[in-house]
C-alpha cells in the first residue's frame, strides 16, 4: 500500500498529523502558557523534520503507530502544462495560495486509501487538465483545512523542482 | 534529491576504487549505531537536524565551489528513492530503453531531467578517472 516517491510513477503519501501516526505529546494550539507553547512549538517542528526525512526516504511505515493505519493519498506527479497554469494564475492574482494548493493537490491525487467509502473522481477541466473532483478537498476540509494546504504545498512543490538534497 | 544524483556516481565510483574511505556511509543503520548523534551531525547525516559547520563527503573530483558543495551525506542522498529510481532509469536510458522502463512513451520531464543529472556526473566521473588514473600497485 505505501509506495516511495517516484519522479513519475503513482506514489503514496499522508498527512503529518493523521492521528495514526506517532504524533508529538504537545498541544497543536497555544495555550497561553508562553515557556509550555514555546516548548509546543519546538516539539513539532522537531517532528516536521523528521515527518518530512521520513516521507523523501518513503520510510512513513516507521512513524505509523502499531495497529493503525493513516490515510494515505495515491499521487501521481503534476504535469507540466497544470503547473504552468496554475502558476500562471498565481503570478496574474486570479487565484490565491489556497485555491493555488488546492489546484495542486487535485491535479496530483488520484486515489485515497483508508479514508471511509470516498473514492476519487477525476474529469477534465477546461484550464488546468485532469483533475480530482472537488469532493476530495470538501471532505478533507471537513476534517482540517491544513491537510489539502499541506498535501498541495508539496505536490507544487515537487512539480516545480526536484529538491536540492 | 540533485545532490544525491551529482553524488551517486562519485559515490559508487569511491566505494569501487578506495573501499575503506566511504565504508562508513554506506550503512546508515551500522552508522548510527557506531557514531554518536553530534558526530553523524558534524558528518551532515541527512537523518539529523542539520548544524552549522557540518562537512559531507564529497570525492576529490566532485566540481563545486563554497556555494554548490554538498550539504548532506551521500550516504543519505544516495538512498533517496527517486535518486535510485533515476539512477536506474539512467542505466536503461543509455541502452535507448527509457521508454520500456517508465511503459510510455515519451518520459516524464520531471525523469528525463534526473537521468540527464546522472549522466552529466557519470561523464565527469569518467573523464576524471582518465585525467587521475589509478598508480600501479595503489
Amino acid at each position: 500500500m505505501l509506495s516511495p516517491p517516484s519522479a513519475f510513477r503513482t506514489f503514496t503519501i499522508c498527512w503529518s498529523r493523521d492521528p495514526a501516526l506517532c504524533l508529538p505529546d504537545a498541544p497543536l494550539e497555544p495555550t497561553g502558557d508562553e515557556a509550555v507553547d514555546k516548548k509546543a512549538q519546538e516539539t513539532w517542528k522537531e517532528w516536521d523534520e523528521r515527518f518530512k526525512r521520513h516521507r523523501e526516504m518513503g520510510t512513513i511505515n516507521d512513524l505509523i503507530q502499531p495497529g493503525q493505519q493513516p490515510t494515505m493519498f495515491e499521487i501521481k506527479p503534476m504535469s507540466s502544462m497544470a503547473m504552468r497554469r496554475i502558476t500562471d494564475e498565481l503570478n496574474a492574482q486570479r487565484i490565491g495560495f489556497a485555491v493555488a494548493f488546492a489546484l495542486g493537490f487535485r491535479a496530483c491525487v488520484r486515489g485515497v486509501v483508508n479514508f471511509g467509502e470516498f473514492k476519487v473522481t477525476t474529469s477534465k477541466h477546461p484550464t488546468y487538465g485532469d483533475l480530482a473532483d472537488e469532493g476530495i478537498v470538501n471532505a478533507l476540509d471537513q476534517l482540517d483545512p491544513g491537510i489539502v494546504a499541506e498535501l498541495g504545498d508539496y505536490c507544487f512543490t515537487r512539480a516545480r523542482s526536484p529538491s536540492p538534497k | 534529491m540533485i545532490e544525491g544524483l551529482r553524488q551517486l556516481p562519485w559515490f559508487e565510483s569511491a566505494a569501487r576504487d578506495e573501499a575503506m574511505s566511504v565504508a562508513m556511509f554506506r550503512n546508515c543503520e551500522k552508522c548510527m549505531r557506531d557514531y554518536p548523534r553530534s558526530q553523524r551531525q558534524e558528518m551532515a547525516c541527512g537523518y539529523e537536524e542539520p548544524i552549522a559547520g557540518a562537512l559531507a563527503w564529497r570525492h576529490r573530483g566532485y566540481a563545486c565551489d563554497e556555494e554548490t558543495q554538498p550539504t548532506t551525506c551521500p550516504g543519505y542522498t544516495t538512498r533517496l528513492p527517486e535518486v535510485i529510481e533515476a539512477a536506474r532509469a539512467y542505466v536503461h536510458w543509455e541502452k535507448g530503453e527509457l521508454g520500456s522502463f517508465v511503459g510510455r512513451k515519451p518520459p516524464h520531464r520531471h525523469l528525463l531531467t534526473l537521468v540527464e543529472v546522472v549522466a552529466g556526473e557519470a561523464n565527469a566521473v569518467n573523464a576524471w578517472k582518465m585525467r587521475n588514473p589509478k598508480k600501479e600497485g595503489a
